[in-house]
């Protein structure tokens, strides 16, 4: 499943937006039962229960994340191991249990909300359609999804953006090293590409879908499209897991080698200790997020070549032409370097 | 079947928006595009190369961070937005670094660098000090890693594909031969490595094969030399390779 990391600099002690919508996007390529409704109209309370569901589900993840990782990394001598897998734990339990008091007590649906439903209920209205080709409400559904994608994508690089702002701003105020930025803005570059080539399989999916309802394509011909779609997005989903792991880790390397006190352990930061991760770890984790990120980049261009598109996300195909100046100067800065 | 290899600097001129060479080298690609499609002659790409142009896209970044982040330091502690006086200090600073600054290159960068943050000032007049660099060096790393997918372009369009040349065949004596022999004409360790990798390639596919380069100094002066020995090969610059296929 695709997802954005809670526990980057950015999104310390808050889910970003961007968790709860693009959670439920891998569901669509290949219809399943997420949650066992009977009827196509889901109220608030189903919702609530399918989004409690999910926030349990990640609350656990990440726990498991973070104790994974502190086994493996070189912890500061000045903490333990179960200090810092206490304070993990309280960390974790406080932010999803803030998550999931709101959700129960919530009254009225979100705008991220909205999305996730239709995307549940495009979900029911597929498995309908191809179990008793009743085509009414799909029409009705794709319409209405077509235009949630995009906002959905919209959010998700807003988020990314402000992630690799953020990191930015730690890369200028705490004066890491120079490779500290470059890699983090290949891995956010090619996550953003990532879900562009997730955007144009799911618009593959709605053409495909809207030939069904006009009776060119077939349901036969939909399943084995859409699987063949989700073969190819699972293998891109795991390199995206692998490289949000890596960046997991690097933040919270970066965090306790930042933190004097166990009261610093894991709160938000502004300036990292630059003396302090000036060490071979730091390095080897900065190296490993670089190779990660190749590795995801390397995969998109061979399904690109593939499926005979573009690669996704480069300047020459998505840049803002209103830009077109400040380019010409980067241009020019990277020409004379 | 016809084998032509790029060498990395043609890549480089390829991707980096504004390269003088640019021009040159898109023409070749563009006159065997058919021959391509066609099947009659395949571009290849020694792994080498792809990690050589992807080093180089991330060196440049890590200078362009590097430099930026001295310039940061010292406007860190300038308060509010870009007032006139915090613009004067600006041109202070950056008039300071470029006059100590002897080398030509660096110092067009770095009025390069100082046109990007001018820029910025005029469009976000209310922006703080910090924000306004924060946007800068993030516009430009966004710019310079998305060459890595320009890179990713030209290999999808020319259908470029990587020469799988596993470490273990670097002990293979045949290489070591063509290798020593290569390294006799190409003083330098990696252009004669990925040439002696590309012999070594169309060797194996008993094909020919034209190595294209506008590398004058270490490639393009020792090219008779070499194509004497590997009469295989053609080393020559990117105007000629049409004028070769046939």
């Amino acid at each position: 499943m695709a997802t954005v990391s809670s526990q980057t600099p950015s999104g310390k002690g808050k889910l970003p937006k961007a968790i709860t919508s693009i959670l439920p996007l891998g569901s669509i390529f290949y219809p399943k039962e997420t949650v066992d409704f009977e009827e196509l109209d889901f109220d608030v309370e189903e919702l609530k229960k399918l989004k409690l569901e999910i926030l349990e589900e990640l609350k656990e993840n990440f726990h498991d994340i973070g104790l994974n990782i502190f086994k493996k990394i070189q912890i500061p001598p000045w903490f333990t191991i179960d200090i810092v897998n206490d304070k993990w734990t309280n960390m974790i339990n406080r932010i999803f249990n803030e998550a999931i008091i709101k959700t129960k007590n919530s009254k009225e649906l979100t705008d991220e909300d909205r999305l996730l439903l239709d995307q549940l209920k495009l979900n029911r209205a597929i498995e309908i359609a191809i179990n008793t080709n009743k085509k009414t409400i799909l029409k009705r559904l794709i319409d209405n999804y077509k235009n949630h994608i995009s906002d959905s994508f919209n959010l998700i690089e807003e988020t990314l953006y402000s992630i690799r702002r953020n990191y930015g701003k730690i890369f200028l105020d705490s004066n890491l090293s120079p490779k500290f930025m470059t890699y983090i803005s290949k891995t956010i570059n090619v996550i953003i590409s990532y879900f562009y080539y997730l955007k144009s399989e799911l618009n593959s999916v709605l053409s495909e879908l809207r030939h069904i309802l006009t009776g060119r394509g077939s349901i036969d011909h939909f399943k084995k499209d859409t699987k063949a779609i989700f073969a190819r997005i699972l293998i891109l989903d795991l390199k995206q897991l692998d490289l949000l792991i890596k960046m997991i880790e690097l933040d919270i390397f970066m965090d306790m080698w930042s933190s004097e006190t166990v009261e610093e352990l894991f709160e938000s930061k502004k300036i990292y200790n630059s003396k302090n991760l000036d060490n071979e770890y730091f390095y080897k984790i900065l190296n490993d997020l670089n190779k990660n990120s190749m590795d995801m980049h390397f995969e998109l261009i061979k399904i690109s070549k593939e499926r005979k598109k573009d690669f996704p996300f480069t300047f020459s195909n998505n840049f803002d032409i209103k830009d077109q100046e400040k380019m010409e100067l980067i241009s020019r800065i990277i020409y004379s370097t | 079947m016809k084998y032509i290899l790029f060498d990395t600097n043609v890549y480089l001129a390829l991707i980096f928006p504004l390269d003088t060479w640019k021009t040159i080298v898109e023409e070749p690609l563009e006159e065997v595009f058919d021959l391509i499609k066609k099947g009659e002659i395949k571009i290849v790409c020694p792994d080498f190369v792809f990690y050589e142009v992807n080093n180089r896209i991330d060196w440049t970044s890590e200078k362009f961070n590097e430099e930026f982040y001295q310039i940061y330091n010292e406007l860190k502690n300038l308060n509010g937005p870009f007032t006139k006086n915090n613009i004067l200090y600006f041109r202070k600073v950056m008039e300071h670094r470029i006059f100590t600054i002897k080398d030509t290159k660096i110092r067009n960068r770095l009025y390069y660098i100082e046109s990007l943050i001018l820029k910025e000032i005029k469009e976000n007049p209310k922006l703080q000090v910090v924000d306004v660099l924060t946007n800068c060096i993030e516009l430009f790393n966004e710019i310079n890693v998305r060459l890595v997918g320009e890179y990713a372009n030209y290999n999808i369009k020319y259908e470029i594909d990587k020469i799988n040349f596993p470490k273990n065949k670097e002990n293979d004596p045949e290489f070591i031969k063509i290798l020593d022999e290569v390294k006799k004409s190409v003083n330098k360790e990696a252009d004669a490595k990925i040439i002696s990798i590309f012999i070594y390639f169309i060797r194996e596919n008993k094909a020919k094969g034209i190595v294209v380069t506008h590398d004058f100094e270490h490639l393009l002066l020792n090219s008779i030399a070499l194509e004497a020995i590997f009469d295989d090969i053609f080393i020559v610059r990117p105007g000629y390779v049409k004028c070769l296929i046939n």
